[in-house]
């Protein structure tokens, strides 16, 4: 391979002296003697980019885990929840996921206060229960972050969408319970670990169409966003 | 190094920021909620008679003494007689607990007045009577006492009215101790009722102050007074080692019987004003249940007048009396009826439907719960510790349009309360939470999400 640089353009001296490197390289080197010499031109510097490489293909391959994480976002309750997913890279880009959750939801400060002696109100709050999701996954980005100059992580970012159902129940004594359907929405990063492993840190809006029992009489369908946030272990297995 | 496409950055902080937002605003309808203190159905009530002790009150006050066997009678204890030999006992006496559940009323009185300035008194100290102390021997007369009637008719008339002996009649001279005053008090029956006891020296203090009184006797009957009692008007603070004994229990609903024909003039409002707020958080510093029962001049609230005011109440007087029954719950007769201004026209109401009133009151602190805002009654739900109950159906309506259910809840809308009937009246201590929504927006502002 033959580089050309400014050094050897510069003054006949240096060509010579380029010429008798290559020579002692070629006696040398018994590697040198038996590879075949290919010319590829002169390369800009516009033509030099890094190629990150890959280290953690996704194509083809299944993906399964277990999340845990937290709704904090709603005004009367707090609700842990957990979740399990399982799906399939169709690209490195593209998956297809199942996610199954549950959680269990607790009347926060401001509910307490609220049915307290001092206000004596409810919210119709509803506590979620559960729910199913079928999502899509779009990873367009693969990188590496160097930490303090001492460990390398190799991560992803995606996006996700999918459609779903959510069961909730109301907080309030007569538990009437509600399936609702759901659109999901959501960002995440895969940070890949050794061995086929990987934390999973992910924010999905589940925006459910809720109906409620007790206020049919003004207003039966509601609205409810449910913004989870949850940190995963998985694992990757060789897809059939 | 990372390579993460800038562009796609702003799409993705926007989407996270976007729904942490949007899921906060999550809309719920809201519901009133009432009934959260478990203790809401108690059975020991603690019967304080806040009696106006001037010479216009005289006769209301003898008629309240002679006619408290009907209050009596309404609780009256069906312990001394119940049968429980045999199984029908049983159930016979189960059935009566929970159909008359007034009767099962554990209850304490006492008797004070509503003078609090104690300089005017019989003493220059704080008499019997006098700044929320209870009067009379016993001061504290519970139920099941032997002497209950005898012993509070003797406190009321002989510690806690101030008689006049020139307007008093003088009985025939058949009269003998024991025999019935036919309705009519005279220096015989007084005699023969005090004792040795002089009831023709009592005096009482010109002023009326019905709220500083109600205060007092709060302040004097719990161990740790609130701050609210030692006001630098109030006479508590240099007289405090005067308490009443052995008369408020724990976890006890406290009803104050007031009977007046004037207003109040309590020392901590001005002359002039309705505005009783200061008074109400000094009660409701007590953290207590509350309830008062008035007896007063004849007000109307449309007109902002006064009828039959033989008292010369103030209107204003007469409507910190009202407020004060509707805050609390109770109830507000009239002490006095007629049409016109001319006291000709006009009438003493008769204390006996007063009374049963007040027996009616202490059954209902068992039965009916009293709601902060006017419900929409189709929303009302009723949970029982876990178990909703049912609305009633009614049964049967009496002479006086009092209905009447089965086993359930109804809304009675004269009290604002939900009332229970038959199987469903819950057991004393039993959670009781009563959700729905109010008719007219909410009682109050909620806090800041």
């Amino acid at each position: 391979m033959t580089i050309a640089t400014p050094f050897f353009k510069a003054h006949p001296l240096r060509k010579a002296f380029g010429a008798s490197a290559a020579l002692a390289l070629a006696l040398f080197s018994s590697q040198a003697n038996a590879q075949e010499t290919i010319d590829v031109g002169v390369l800009k510097n516009s033509d030099i980019t890094v190629v990150q490489k890959v280290l953690y293909p996704k194509s083809g391959q299944m993906e399964f885990g277990g999340h845990a994480g937290w709704m904090p976002f709603d005004a009367y309750t707090s609700t842990p929840i957990i979740s399990l997913t399982g799906g399939k890279h169709l690209s490195e880009t593209l998956a297809a996921e199942l996610a199954v959750g549950g959680g269990y939801s607790l009347k926060n400060r401001t509910h307490l206060l609220l049915e307290g002696p001092a206000y004596g109100i409810v919210p119709d709050a509803y506590a979620h229960i559960g729910s199913v999701m079928a999502t899509a996954l779009w990873s367009p980005i693969y990188a590496k972050m160097n930490w303090q100059g001492t460990r390398i992580f190799h991560h992803d970012i995606y996006g996700l969408a999918g459609i779903g159902a959510a069961y909730e129940q109301a907080m309030m004594p007569d538990a009437s319970g509600n399936v609702a359907p759901a659109l999901g929405l959501g960002v995440g990063a895969r940070i890949f670990l050794k061995n086929g492993r990987a934390l999973r840190i992910q924010i999905r809006d589940d925006l459910l169409w809720q109906t409620r029992v007790k206020t049919e009489d003004t207003q039966s369908h509601f609205l409810k966003q449910n913004v989870g946030l949850t940190v995963g272990y998985t694992f990757f297995k060789e897809g059939k | 190094m990372s390579s993460i496409s800038l562009q796609k950055t702003p799409l993705f902080a926007s989407l996270m920021l976007g729904s942490a937002l949007a899921s906060g605003c999550n809309r719920y309808e809201m519901f009133n909620v009432a009934g959260y203190e478990q203790a809401a159905f108690s059975n020991e009530a603690d019967v304080v008679f806040l009696i106006d002790n001037s010479s216009s009150m005289t006769d209301e006050a003898a008629d309240l003494a002679l006619n408290f066997n009907v209050f009596i009678d309404k609780l009256t204890s069906v312990d001394e007689n119940q049968a429980t030999a045999t199984l029908t006992d049983a159930v016979e006496n189960y059935v009566a607990y929970t159909q008359q559940r007034g009767q099962f009323m554990d209850y304490r009185l006492g008797i004070t007045t509503t003078s609090v300035d104690y300089d005017d008194g019989f003493t220059e100290g704080v008499d019997p009577g006098e700044a929320g102390l209870l009067l009379g021997d016993p001061t504290v007369m519970s139920k099941g006492d032997a002497d209950l009637q005898e012993d509070f008719q003797r406190n009321l008339l002989c510690y806690g009215i101030a008689w006049n002996p020139n307007s008093l009649d003088y009985a025939e001279d058949d009269y003998e101790c024991g025999d019935d005053p036919g309705g009519v008090i005279t220096h015989e029956y007084l005699d023969c009722v005090c004792g040795d006891i002089e009831w023709d020296e009592n005096d009482g203090s010109g002023q009326e102050e019905h709220l500083e009184a109600v205060l007092m006797t709060l302040c004097r009957s719990v161990e740790e007074p609130p701050e609210a009692c030692y006001d630098a008007q109030s006479p508590f603070a240099e007289t405090e080692d005067l308490v009443n004994d052995d008369f408020l229990r724990d976890d006890s609903t406290i009803v104050f019987v007031i009977a007046s024909d004037e207003g109040d003039t309590s020392r901590r409002l001005a002359q002039g004003e309705d505005d009783i707020s200061e008074y109400l958080d000094a009660i409701e510093a007590f953290d207590r249940r509350i309830r008062f029962a008035i007896v007063g001049p004849p007000y109307d609230p449309e007109e902002g007048s006064l009828t039959c005011n033989s008292g010369n109440a103030t209107t204003w007087g007469v409507v910190r009396l009202r407020d004060l029954s509707d805050y609390f719950g109770g109830f507000y007769n009239y002490i006095a009826d007629g049409t016109g201004d001319d006291d000709e026209d006009c009438e003493a109401t008769d204390f006996a439907e007063h009374l049963e009133d007040l027996g009616d009151l202490l059954n209902n602190l068992v039965t009916a719960f009293t709601l902060d805002s006017i419900p929409d009654v189709t929303t009302i739900r009723v949970w029982i510790d876990d178990a909703e109950i049912n609305e009633a159906l009614p049964v049967s309506e009496d002479e006086e349009t009092h209905m009447t259910y089965d086993n359930g809840w109804s809304y009675d809308p004269a009290q604002n309360a939900v009332v229970f009937w038959g199987e469903a009246i819950p057991d004393y201590n039993q959670n009781v939470r009563i959700y729905y929504r109010p008719l007219e927006g909410k009682p109050r502002d909620l806090p800041p999400i």
